[in-house]
């Protein structure tokens, strides 16, 4: 079933000449994740912010076309209660804090406040997301004195307590170092495992070939390529719209450049140690049946 | 601009309710600041009014009141202030939804504006409330004017002017200056943005359009000098 | 003044009170010691010394109570008594000449400021504003004033240290703090200039991690802090109100008697 269903999506900001988004059209199925890449520029941004409904809601502007998220019009419906169906995180860590919080610890309650949830099973619930994104060791501190890496877990924990079915993600890595963009994406594949649908604008391509189901290329405002990693990593095109290929996806390509030919295109580690293996052992059969 | 509502809840969108405990901020800070630098003056409303000039007089004024009273928490004194400040934030409000800051004469005139209304509402304060002596560095002044044998009234006027002309007019250029390096981006998500938005506008078709004029002028220019230079040749050619 | 004896006996349990009746209670002193002389101001400034005590902020209270009220007080009354104009001539020196219309009004001014200047510090100190907010939002106050209050509180910190920040680099790119005051005017503006051009972007941003977060779900909200209203809260309450209103009703009849 589709959770998300974007059909003819066209929208212009209120003071800018030219369309951000041009009749996009896109499907996302249930707890699948759809990755969002594209150059600079290119829209991904107001696709997360209409999917949510903050475009035209809170950016205003002229917009033409239909979201449909879970079954609901995201445009005809206020943008208080889209909140209780679609989790949204994004860049920028440090103002990802509800900037009232103490404490870790309130700061994932705060959602489930507004909520109107009891107290008892808020309690519960932060301590079980605590657990499962591993940020207990946070549990008592400032949020505003974390690190940027901290903050934007702290972040994706906040929205992942709300328990939407839908999640759009944000380049939530950009402006973080190696280690915690590994941090967040452990905590991105939990989501994906509790069956969460998941739109992810992401630029570390490794990991989008490793967790993503579906992948959608946007250029100047329009979809121009959509299907697996592989299929979207393995396509010539990629080059024409910038879009860098995973270290992996090179290193195939160097080693098809110098004669030695591994099978398919690989996109992940896994794969490309594979493919060479497999060159290498039909090297040592063909070296073996020469001998003989 | 076909979304666009009006009205005093309109004042008060989302963004702007998040803006206020920022104007507060930046007055705090200012104010600290202008303490740090040593510097003889408050800068204590550059939020207030960079609230008010982008999101109008209500929003000004409850930013100005909150301000005080926030501050008043520790430094007490502070408290019957919130009258000036809400005054203040109110009267920057409605001048800037006039387009009065829109470019540096109409700044000047509102600026003035201000500091009047600051003047009086301070005096009023003052006097109600502390006699005329606050412990402020211009209530020394206007102490000292008295030793000196100025009458109460006119050192009170003249010791308010003092304080408050250089402070209001750099309080009030922070802001000027700061939506300027706004983009339009952010401004329209304010109530005033669209003022100074189509103001931007028409300063730019106003620039363009000089040259243009000066283009022309100066084609023109060439195209008598060739003429004049043609009639020289037929003359020569004669 | 039997209703703050009440308040004293409760010291042992102050910890327990409600935000609100400590508000209720400076609410009370504040308004008690504005509507009446100086006598009864420096009663109500000895009682919050002790409430003060009983919740084991004497000292914080204290240090901040010389700091900012006593010296304030301090430096009006002499200001006033000797510039506030008058006839009646009292004491004199050289310039200096002390009214008696000058001192009525000194006194009776920073009599006031004594009063509702301890009372507004003696709240800060002991209302946690997370706590109180809780409280109020319970009682119907909608939470965007809440969360005006509470965000102003937790943002102040974070400018000034930003400010810091910036205040540093600049003095590392040479900008010198301590020199002559147009040098000192002209580092105002690149300091403070990036600082509200960050601050209002951030203000977008966290307006969509608000809405993020169901800030404005059209939900009833709930609330993990857990503020007891006891029996004792409701009735300090009550008698504050009770104070106030006699203290006023007092006041009233007092003066209609006078004249």
């Amino acid at each position: 079933m589709d959770s998300i269903q974007i059909t003819n999506l066209t929208y212009k900001y209120p003071i800018s000449e030219e369309a951000v988004l041009k009749n996009i059209s896109m499907h996302v199925k249930e707890g699948e994740l759809c990755a969002v890449i594209g150059a600079n520029g290119s829209g991904k941004t107001t696709l997360c912010n209409a999917i949510r409904g903050f475009v035209p809601k809170f950016y205003k502007g002229e917009i033409s076309g239909e979201v449909i998220v879970n079954g609901k019009d995201v445009q005809k419906e206020e943008i208080g209660s889209t909140a209780l169906d679609i989790g949204f995180v994004f860049q920028n860590p440090f103002t990802q804090i509800s900037g009232i919080a103490k404490t870790v610890f309130e700061e994932l309650a705060y959602g489930l406040e507004n909520m109107g949830i009891e107290r008892e099973i808020i309690i519960r619930r932060v301590e079980e997301i605590m657990r499962m994104t591993k940020i207990e060791e946070f549990r008592d501190r400032n949020p505003f004195q974390l690190s940027g890496g901290q903050q934007q877990r702290v972040a994706l924990a906040a929205i992942l307590i709300m328990g939407q079915p839908v999640l759009v993600i944000d380049e939530p890595t950009s402006q973080l170092d190696p280690q915690s963009t590994d941090d967040v994406f452990e905590v991105i594949k939990l989501m994906k495992t509790m069956g969460k649908t998941i739109v992810l604008v992401e630029h570390k391509m490794e990991q989008i070939a490793e967790y993503a189901d579906h992948v959608i290329v946007l250029h100047k405002g329009e979809a121009v390529m959509e299907g697996t990693p592989k299929e979207i990593f393995s396509n010539p095109l990629c080059e024409k719209y910038h879009i860098r290929l995973p270290q992996c996806t090179k290193i195939d390509k160097e080693l098809k450049g110098m004669g030695i030919n591994t099978k398919g295109i690989p996109v992940t580690v896994e794969e490309t140690v594979n493919g060479i293996k497999d060159v290498m052992e039909s090297k040592r059969k063909d070296t073996k049946k020469w001998r003989l | 601009m076909n979304n666009e509502r009006k009205g005093i809840k309109a004042d008060f969108n989302l963004i702007t309710i998040l803006t206020i405990p920022i104007a507060i901020a930046i007055n705090y800070v200012g104010s600290t600041l202008a303490g740090t630098l040593h510097l003889p003056i408050y800068l204590d409303s550059i939020g207030t009014f960079l609230i008010a000039l982008i999101a109008g007089p209500w929003v000004g004024g409850l930013t100005g009141a909150l301000s005080n009273i926030m501050v008043s928490l520790t430094h007490p004194i502070a408290m019957p202030y919130a009258i000036v400040s809400c005054i203040f934030g109110i009267t920057a409000g409605f001048m800037a939804r006039k387009g009065m800051f829109i470019n540096m004469k109409r700044f000047i005139l509102s600026g003035a504006l201000v500091v009047l209304m600051g003047v009086l509402g301070t005096i009023f304060v003052v006097l109600t409330f502390f006699g005329g002596f606050d412990g402020s560095t211009n209530s020394m002044i206007v102490a000292a004017m008295r030793t000196m044998g100025v009458p109460f009234w006119l050192a009170l006027v003249i010791g308010n002017f003092i304080s408050e002309i250089p402070d209001k007019f750099i309080a009030l250029l922070v802001p000027y200056l700061v939506i300027k390096g706004m983009s339009d981006r952010y401004l329209y998500k304010f109530s005033n943005g669209h003022i100074f938005i189509e103001a931007r506008k028409k300063a730019k078709e106003k620039k363009t359009g000089e040259k243009k004029e000066e283009k022309n002028a100066e084609e023109k220019k060439a195209e008598e000098k060739k003429a004049e230079e043609k009639k020289i040749e037929e003359r020569k050619a004669e | 003044m039997v209703i703050h004896m009440n308040v004293q006996k409760e010291t042992g349990r102050t910890q327990k009170l409600n935000p609100l009746t400590i508000l209720y209670i400076v609410a009370a002193l504040a308004v008690i010691s504005v509507v009446y002389d100086y006598k009864v101001s420096v009663v109500c400034v000895v009682m919050m010394m002790f409430i003060a005590a009983g919740f084991g902020e004497f000292t914080s209270y204290f240090k901040l109570w010389c700091k900012s009220i006593l010296w304030m007080c301090a430096l009006c009354f002499v200001l006033q008594i000797f510039f506030i104009p008058g006839e009646d001539i009292i004491w004199k020196y050289g310039v200096f000449q002390v009214t008696r219309e000058g001192f009525g009004q000194a006194v009776k001014l920073c009599s006031r400021l004594f009063g509702a200047g301890s009372a507004a510090i003696l709240g800060f100190r002991l209302i946690d504003l997370g706590s109180l907010m809780a409280v109020l939002e319970k009682r119907g106050v909608p939470p965007t004033v809440t969360y005006v209050l509470m965000s102003t509180a937790n943002i102040i910190p974070q400018m000034i240290k930003r400010m810091g920040a910036i205040l540093e680099a600049q003095k590392s790119r040479g900008i010198e703090m301590e020199s002559n005051m147009l040098v000192r005017a002209k580092a105002f503006l690149p300091s403070i200039g990036p600082l509200i051009l960050n601050a209002i972007v951030n203000a977008e941003e966290r307006a969509i991690t608000l809405e993020a977060r169901a800030f404005s779900a059209p939900c009833r909200k709930t609330s993990i802090r857990v503020i007891p209203d006891m029996q004792t809260d409701k009735i300090i309450r009550g008698l504050m109100i009770a104070a106030v209103i006699l203290a006023i009703g007092g006041k009233i009849i007092l003066w209609i008697v006078f004249k």
